[in-house]
């Protein structure tokens, strides 16, 4: 017995030590790719921009000197390819290390490709086990490469610093779209659903992530300014926190106020061969900013006014933004479909190829209870 | 031909006594008389002028208690007592008289045969030999230098009796039985080595312990078919269940606390003369993490501690292991920030991290094999100073990244944790061999190896009890023990592993 | 020395059973779930699991009548050496294909995951070995494996459960039975060789002793996995809706990769979730090589199963290797595991001609 355990024992240790080692990688050999910006090329290429980490600049940079902005710790390299799996074995060829997506932070899709459709250059990112779900996907104005010089002055990457701006303050804030990751955008292909990613632009030298990019199917269509990212938001109950401006109350200032509870319920009507949406949002925020100093606000018929604007103001926000999506780009970027082929799937196994037509003659009706909960330390 | 010299004694001379003195002498002489440190002390007993011997070994006695208790009396005592009774002493009843009237000692014994009182020699009695007996008189007075009673090295504790086990096999006996008045704690009693005739006792007590491991101590100790026992760590590895495992089936102790607590929990506790080191047996692999302050202290704190040090045991035989399998395999298992650092700090480091890490891990076993065999200032001196510069300059040099230092320090004080040495040297071993797998299957490998040594552990047994009770066979009772010492209050029951005759420990 | 002869305690009965059905099935299920029966398939799995539960009974029933015989050899008692000894080396294939299948999944997806270099033959092999060494321990051993690494992978399976719930939404369910009930019965043979392994209670009655409550224990043992299970198909497809769980090849480990661990010490939850997943594979195969093992022993009426452990390895080895790609792997699984059923209701049927023989009497 013991002889047999012991023979079985040395004989894995042999073919093992034998055969060697297949996968090791030391990991001062990878090439982290963070970001990965995605651009049309001529004849039907793409222009693929891999930002790659440099370690040692990343990590030190103690010795030397600071303020020299223009030292960048990541490295850029631009290839033209058919396909992503091609532009990996052209990077392959330009820099002597390994090609590694498992720290892959952000994929940035050019504007131009956009309007072509996602989905045919993204299954390689799907399919490979390296990637992860969590890698989130945004669109750019003019080139992704463009996005990826920027080098940011807080964070150490370009694809670091989209990374953060959108998981942290996307939460924080009504106007950032929330995130897409690769899971979800996968999801939305599959279903062959509308829907929006967030928006980069350059300006000043820094990037900016207002507004969003709407997409039909797998194209881009338009771009949405931030008031209609958060409209959308609020369609698809996506908000947990963040700040909106009122319109001015009659002769009175501007008042800011900050959500902290929110929570809206979607529920279609079919009616008059068309369908409602019955959109019932509650809302609970604090007022921080008022622009007149004296301006008491503690006091009920001001709270009853003010609260009666925020009713106002969401309610026509979303309709607002609602009907001019549906009339101008014909796109559900709400996921209202979803909703069709959960509270009506006979209809949905039935007209689901036609939704378009019905989608367009589709109305919401906005039903907003707010309430004001706090004002902060002054009246 | 055999030179005169070379043919032992018993080839020669026929073992058994008789009533001549000369002869009986000239035997024993045959056998002991070329050793500088035996003794012959003849004289004449009372007016008949009885011819007597006294045979010692100088330095295993006490010369005190010889002088003033068997010389002195044989000189004064004696004739105080014939002239007593008026007439001397004869020849035929000086056996009786010298064992009934002279001899003021308490243990006195009769010798029949040669090899009885040599042994009685040599194990420090003062063996009496009287003209005209074919029997001797074997008196014990033993007294040889000793180291006292000292705290216990090994096994430090924060609280708890400072008493540690001695080499003397009497004095742990009676540190044991200090410990527990109860009638029923037996101290057996053997000997073991063919030539070193090494004594052994075995403790437990009657009506606890289950029998079938008292009998079965008793069949492997006298299955031990070996020339000299010097340490009980011999004792260890000839009753062990399997010898082909980096780990201990039976727990060495220096505490005689920790080994009458074993005792009362149904173990049976053996000591070897000349070591300080008890053995406890059956045990299993959860005892090697306990320390007998666990107990002492209260029962939060040391549950802490008790999980601190499992935690530590993964640490000790995984974490190199992981690191090596995430370095140079999975580098997307950490976050990003810390996978860039890690690939910044080896960016000079000109091996790959298997070489790195096994270069390091031998620099700290030679360390620590250093330090401990070193005198004591010297040796934690050498262990500090050489850690630090070999770190910090191998790191320099480029030699290794700050994080393999880190990892090995990790390591190397996760395997210092585990109270029990024997322990901690197999845990320390264990980690190479996953190591090496680590650096052939990355995390699979490590996996593969942690299911190795499970399933390893798994098969092991200690006197027929499970070695990786309670947790496999579960037995969620005994988890109050644990990986958690929970409340006294709660610990009611003696451990069902061991199946002991009288399970209650405690009222309610 | 006290031959504490092979036997078992409750705890281990059950976490025996246990390990045997929940191992390898536990990423594919919800794919084949999904596939067979949509968002329906949350009633699937459940009426699944009580028609295992009803199986599993007759098994003990059958069993108490022979409590020192494993299946192989009372088979033979009740319908003669020559179909007995048919049916039992359908059995012994049978378990030994699983094992293969199972084998070469695993292989699969550590090679895919984590080690896509290293031959597929290697991690077959050193699995295999690994197991081998485990099952000549005996099945004390074995049990003790399961008993110690099945309450960790439970655990582990619960914060994968849980872990993800934030991205729920139990929308992705609601037209459910949209198409009436039928959809939800026609999967369910589908989803049935998904607990498939209870049979383990053939095999181990032997090893209970008298005071071992093995009725209550195996079925509880069923039943975890059957809750697992059921809990694991409600998140996945909760989370991802039925397209996207059927087009995936492995949901579950799709769930893995989209959990942000907090405290973020592991980035990649995947192969944090694929070690654990290793131990379950680990103690899946070892049960199914035991009790090919043992059973192509008693099939030759010997005592001793451990050259045959031997004998075995190079076969399951072949029989893993041998699909050229994971279709194929995934098809004959499927064609496995319909023989499993039919192995099973044979097994109804060698119940009844029992009863009708003791009838008789």
């Amino acid at each position: 017995m013991q002889k047999v355990t012991i023979l079985i024992a040395i004989m894995l240790i042999v073919i093992l030590l034998l055969s060697g080692c297949w996968d090791r990688i030391e990991i001062e050999k990878n090439a982290f790719i963070l970001g990965i910006g995605l651009d049309k090329g001529d004849d039907d290429m793409l222009n693929v921009t891999y930002q790659i980490a440099l370690p040692d600049a990343m990590k030190g940079g103690g010795e030397g000197g600071e303020g020299d902005g223009g030292e960048t710790s990541t490295l850029n390299i631009n290839i033209y390819g058919k396909t992503l799996k091609e532009t990996e074995q052209i990077l392959r060829a330009n820099i002597d290390r390994y090609p590694n997506y498992e720290h892959l932070k952000v994929i940035v899709f050019g504007e131009e490709l956009s309007r072509e459709g996602l989905a045919e250059h993204i299954d390689f990112l799907f399919r490979n086990p390296q990637s992860r779900r969590l890698t989130k996907v945004v669109v750019c104005e003019g080139e992704a490469k463009q996005i990826f010089e920027i080098q940011p002055k807080t964070t150490k990457s370009t694809a670091q610093y989209i990374n953060s701006l959108l998981e942290d303050n996307g939460r924080y804030s009504i106007q950032i779209a929330s995130f897409v990751d690769l899971t979800t955008l996968e999801n939305k292909f599959l279903q062959n659903d509308d829907f929006i990613l967030a928006k980069l632009k350059i300006k000043d030298d820094n990037i900016d992530a207002q507004g969003a990019g709407i997409f039909k199917s797998d194209r881009l269509v338009g771009w949405l300014d931030s008031r209609d990212v958060a409209a959308v938001k609020w369609l698809k109950d996506e908000i947990e926190q963040g700040t909106l401006d009122l319109s001015p109350l009659d002769g009175h200032p501007y008042i800011t106020i900050q959500i902290i509870y929110n929570s809206s319920k979607i529920k279609p009507i079919f009616k008059d061969h068309g369908f409602i949406f019955d959109v019932s949002i509650q809302l609970e925020y604090d007022l921080s900013e008022v622009s007149k100093l004296d301006y008491i606000v503690l006091d009920e018929k001001t709270i009853g006014e003010i609260e009666q604007t925020v009713i106002n103001d969401v309610k026509e926000l979303c309709e607002q933004t609602f009907y001019t999506i549906r009339d101008i780009y014909g796109a559900d970027p709400f996921a209202f479909s979803n909703k069709i082929s959960n509270y009506y799937p006979l209809f949905w196994a039935e007209n689901g190829d036609v939704w378009d037509d019905y989608f367009v003659r589709s109305q919401i009706a906005v039903e907003v209870d707010a309430h004001l909960r706090r004002v902060g330390l002054v009246k | 031909m055999k030179k005169a010299g070379n043919i032992k004694p018993e080839e020669q001379v026929d073992l058994t006594l008789s009533d001549d003195i000369n002869e009986n002498l000239a035997k024993l002489k045959a056998f002991l008389e070329e050793s500088s440190d035996i003794v012959f002390r003849e004289f004449k007993l009372g007016l008949n002028e009885i011819h007597c011997a006294l045979t010692y070994v100088d330095g295993l006695i006490d010369k005190e208690v010889v002088n003033n208790h068997i010389l002195k009396s044989f000189m004064y005592q004696v004739t105080i007592l014939e002239d007593n009774r008026g007439k001397p002493i004869d020849n035929s009843e000086a056996f009786n008289g010298v064992k009934e009237h002279v001899v003021s000692i308490g243990e006195i014994d009769e010798v029949v045969t040669l090899d009885e009182a040599m042994h009685s020699i040599l194990s420090g009695d003062v063996v009496i030999i009287i003209d005209g007996f074919n029997k001797f008189i074997s008196v014990s007075a033993k007294g040889w230098p000793n180291r006292g009673i000292t705290e216990p090295e090994g096994e430090v504790t924060i609280r708890g009796a400072r008493e540690g086990f001695t080499e003397t096999l009497r004095f742990n006996t009676a540190l044991l039985r200090r410990r527990c008045k109860d009638p029923n704690l037996v101290i057996k009693g053997t000997k073991l080595g063919k030539r070193s005739q090494t004594d052994i006792a075995y403790a437990y007590i009657r009506g606890i312990v289950n029998p079938r491991f008292v009998e079965e101590v008793e069949r492997r100790l006298r299955a031990i078919d070996i020339d000299a026992i010097i340490d009980s760590g011999q004792v260890e590895q000839l009753i062990q269940d399997n010898y082909l495992t980096p780990f201990p089936q039976i727990q060495p102790t220096e505490r005689p606390d920790k080994a009458i607590a074993n005792i009362f929990e149904g173990r049976i506790v053996i000591i070897v003369d000349n070591s300080p080191f008890a053995l406890i047996l059956p045990s299993t692999f959860q005892q090697f993490f306990q320390s007998p302050d666990d107990y002492y202290e209260r029962w939060m704190f040391s549950s802490a501690i008790r999980f601190l040090r499992w935690l530590a045991s993964f640490f000790a035989i995984l974490t190199p292991g992981i690191y090596i399998a995430i370095a140079s395999f999975h580098p997307g298992f950490i976050p990003t920030e810390l996978a860039i650092s890690i690939a910044a700090s080896r960016a000079t480091v000109p091996f790959p991290v298997i070489v790195e890490a096994v270069l390091m891990e031998i620099t700290i076993e030679l360390l620590r094999e250093a330090g401990a065999r070193l005198p004591k200032p010297i040796g934690s001196t050498i262990s500090i100073v050489g850690g630090i510069i070999i770190g910090d300059a191998s790191v320099r040099a480029g030699i290794a990244s700050p994080i393999m230092v880190i990892v090995v320090a990790i390591t190397a004080i996760s395997s210092f944790i585990i109270p029990t040495y024997s322990l901690s040297v197999a845990i320390r071993m264990l980690r190479f061999p996953i190591m090496l797998l680590a650096s052939i299957l990355g995390l699979y490998g490590v996996i593969l190896g942690f299911i190795i040594i499970i399933t390893h552990l798994v098969t092991l047994k200690s006197f027929g009890v499970d070695y990786f009770t309670p947790q496999a066979p579960m037995r969620l009772k005994e988890w109050r023990d644990y990986m958690f010492r929970l409340p006294i209050q709660t610990q009611r029951y003696r451990p069902k592993s061991l199946s002991p005759i009288d399970r209650k420990r405690k009222g309610n | 020395m006290y031959n504490t002869e092979d036997k078992l305690t409750n705890t281990q009965i059950m976490f025996v059973v246990i390990s045997s059905i929940f191992g390898v099935t536990g990423l594919l299920l919800p794919r084949s779930a999904a596939e067979a029966a949509g968002a329906d398939s949350l009633i699937t799995i459940p009426i699944a699991g009580l028609i295992s539960l009803i199986f599993l009974n007759i098994m003990l029933k059958l069993n108490s009548n022979y409590p020192d015989k494993i299946i192989v050899e009372y088979v033979q008692d009740i319908l003669g050496s020559f179909l007995g000894k048919i049916y039992s080396f359908a059995i012994t294939l049978y378990l030994v294909l699983v094992a293969g299948t199972i084998l070469r999944i695993f292989a699969d997806v550590i090679k895919g995951l984590m080690l896509p270099q290293t031959p597929l033959e290697v991690i077959m092999i050193t699995m295999l070995f690994t197991s081998m060494y485990l099952i000549m321990n005996g099945i004390s051993s074995l049990s003790k494996v399961c008993e110690i690494f099945m309450p960790i992978i439970i655990i582990v399976s619960l914060i994968l459960i849980f872990l993800p719930l934030k991205h729920f939404n139990i929308e992705e369910f609601y037209p459910m039975f949209s198409n009436g009930i039928k959809p939800a019965l026609i999967g369910i043979p589908k989803i049935f060789t998904a607990f498939l392994g209870f049979e383990i209670v053939a095999f181990i009655t032997p090893f209970a002793s008298e005071d071992n409550n093995i009725w209550r224990y195996s079925m509880l043992g069923l039943l975890i996995p059957v809750c697992i299970y059921t809990l694991l198909v409600f998140t996945v497809i909760g989370i991802f809706g039925v397209n996207t769980t059927s087009f995936s090849i492995y949901p579950t480990l799709e769930i893995a990769r989209y959990i942000n661990f907090p405290g973020a010490f592991a980035e990649r939850f995947d192969i944090f979730f694929m070690l654990f997943w290793v131990l379950a594979s680990f103690s899946t195969l070892s049960c199914y090589f035991y009790m090919s093992s043992l059973s192509i022993a008693k099939l030759l009426d010997l005592n001793y199963y451990r050259p045959f452990a031997v004998v075995l390895a190079p076969l399951i080895f072949l029989f893993g290797i041998f699909p050229a790609n994971l279709q194929k792997v995934f098809t004959y699984f499927q064609y496995i595991g319909y023989v499993g059923i039919g192995i099973i209701i044979v097994y109804v049927i060698i119940y009844a001609i029992y009863m009708i023989k003791k009838g008789g009497n």
